[in-house]
């Protein structure tokens, strides 16, 4: 048949196409086997119970699991300052910006500690400040000079190309913490702080700080030059930019235990400029749970939720008692009624 | 994330007050404020799926094979895509995926997002369908119940006609009655012409 059709090949292709369909499958004549779900009474108030009955243990559990977590912060920002003119001492690089917080613990914390430092009135997710970086430059030495998304960070004084470059690593936090408890020194484990696989892949190895904060701004850290990037972890941590103004990234961690009542002594090297633009700077010490870290939310949500499907369902079975319905009576049907509208 | 969010919203059926539910539960679930971009952003962009896949569930009523496999196939294909991308090394997206399918948090805020998305609409459905029903819904329960048809009230002459055709239908209807009956192409309405 397909041969008879003098057409050009594209049409004649699609012809062609056309006459083989199969024209009686049960597809094409709409004829498929179909499932018509009906909400009847019965199935609604039992689904909106069904949410009840999962929602609220799930929240109960949510919620001792975030009540489980023990988490301290210690605002700082105001107290290490010394000075009248905040800005000025914290660029000045002659002043001593030791500082020494005291924290007591309040219940036991199970080790591992996480160590924060929290930021507040930063915004990490300005999209130009985002941008400014190079991940090729960041993974392989070859690219070291592929800069041109990093402005205004991009080449130092002299024109040589910064590494890493890039307004984000410019800005590297650079407050530092030294911890003891009940006056005995503890260790802050400073490994694998970074995601493994930024440490293995998007850092490179064989990549070194050159040019760094040698410019006339200084933005924040200095890097040791004879460190590989993949081994900076404070960098790798600083540039996962937060999707939010505030936010926390992880410093390091306490190994130990800290009992009740313990006296943890802090001195903090109060380095990082949040004063410019009214910032402020918080240290947090917190465990964790399955759950992640202190978040509230969720297991409140999901106990309101559960209550008010239980709610729900209640009024449904009331308004099923109260009045109750004939699925598919056609009486209900407009011209059925007794007083139609429209014969008044 | 809020352009994120609008913009996806236009492309499928997600109310606005829906895509709001998304992007505060997001924000609330994830306010331990350890949270990148392209976590946030990804644990909101799961969010519009799953609303999508449930909202489009409750909207068909008659479902054949292809629907459910349209369906449910587009929440998968979005979770095997998303892990196939997270799987480059030089994406931004490298590893995302992994990390947020591997926490708790991330599947209960989903649940959340569902249920406060989804259960005022049809706790809403469900009320109108059984006290404010129109036509169509009647004839839906019609059908799909079978339920008695029975009317015994007495009629005004002008309306008796379409008592009359309305009787003649659910009459045929119970008598044709099919898997793919559509209640609404009676043979009565062949008889009649």
């Amino acid at each position: 048949m397909c041969l008879e059709i003098d057409e050009s090949f594209s049409s004649g292709f699609f012809l062609c196409f056309f006459f083989l369909s199969p024209a009686d499958s049960k597809f094409t004549q709409q004829e498929l086997p179909a499932w018509k779900p009906l909400y009847t009474p019965g199935i609604v108030i039992g689904a909106f119970s069904l949410i009840g009955i999962i929602f609220i243990p799930i929240g109960l559990v949510s919620i001792a699991a975030s009540q489980e977590v023990v988490e301290l912060v210690d605002k700082y920002d105001g107290e290490c300052v010394t000075a009248n003119d905040k800005v000025g001492f914290i660029q000045d690089t002659k002043t001593d910006k030791a500082c020494t917080r005291t924290i007591t613990v309040p219940k036991p914390m199970k080790g591992p500690i996480q160590v924060y430092y929290q930021l507040e009135n930063f915004y990490q997710n300005h999209r130009r400040y985002v941008k400014s970086r190079s991940d090729k430059q960041l993974r392989s030495k070859e690219f070291s000079s592929v800069i041109k998304t990093c402005d205004p960070e991009a080449i130092s004084e002299g024109g040589a190309p910064i590494v890493p470059c890039g307004l984000i690593a410019w800005s590297l936090f650079n407050d530092t913490f030294t911890f003891s408890v009940n006056k005995k020194t503890v260790q802050v484990n400073k490994k694998n702080i970074a995601w493994s696989s930024d440490r293995t892949i998007k850092f490179g190895s064989d990549v070194f700080p050159e040019n760094f904060q040698k410019g006339g701004l200084i933005g924040g850290g200095q890097l040791n030059e004879k460190l590989p990037l993949s081994e900076q972890e404070d960098l790798i941590v600083w540039m996962r930019t937060a999707a939010l103004p505030t936010f926390r990234k992880l410093y390091g961690r306490i190994e130990t235990d800290i009992m009740a009542s313990d006296e943890i002594t802090v001195v903090i090297q109060n380095n990082y400029n949040t004063y410019s633009f009214g910032g402020t700077k918080a240290l947090v010490l917190s465990t964790t749970s399955w759950i992640g870290g202190k978040n509230n939310f969720i297991g409140f949500a999901y106990v309101a939720i559960g209550t008010i499907s239980f709610l729900i369902a209640l009024a449904f079975v009331g308004l099923n008692m109260v009045k109750p319905r004939t699925l598919g009576d056609p009486s209900y049907l407009s011209w059925n009624k007794e007083n139609p509208d429209y014969v008044q | 994330m809020m352009f994120l969010i609008n913009q996806y919203r236009q492309n499928g059926k997600i109310k606005p007050n829906q895509a709001l539910v998304v992007f505060l539960t997001t924000i609330c679930a994830y306010s331990d404020e350890k949270s990148e971009i392209e976590e946030l952003s990804m644990v909101a962009l799961s969010g519009c799926i799953w609303l999508q896949a449930f909202v489009v569930t409750l909207d068909t009523n008659s479902f054949t094979y292809p629907q459910i496999i349209l369906i449910w196939g587009n929440f998968i294909a979005f979770y095997m895509i998303n892990l196939i991308v997270s799987a480059v090394p030089t994406l931004q997206m490298y590893t995302i995926m992994f990390r947020l399918c591997s926490q708790p948090s991330y599947w209960i805020t989903m649940g959340l997002i569902v249920a406060v998305g989804m259960g005022p609409v049809l706790a809403l459905r469900y009320f109108r369908n059984m006290f404010r029903p129109n036509a169509i819904n009647i004839l839906q329960q019609i059908e799909q119940s079978n339920g008695h048809t029975h009317t015994t009230r007495n009629m005004e002459s002008r309306i008796i006609s379409a008592g009359s055709y309305l009787t003649h239908l659910l009459a045929d209807s119970r008598r044709n009655r099919g898997a793919t009956y559509q209640p609404l192409l009676s043979d009565s309405v062949a008889s009649d012409g």
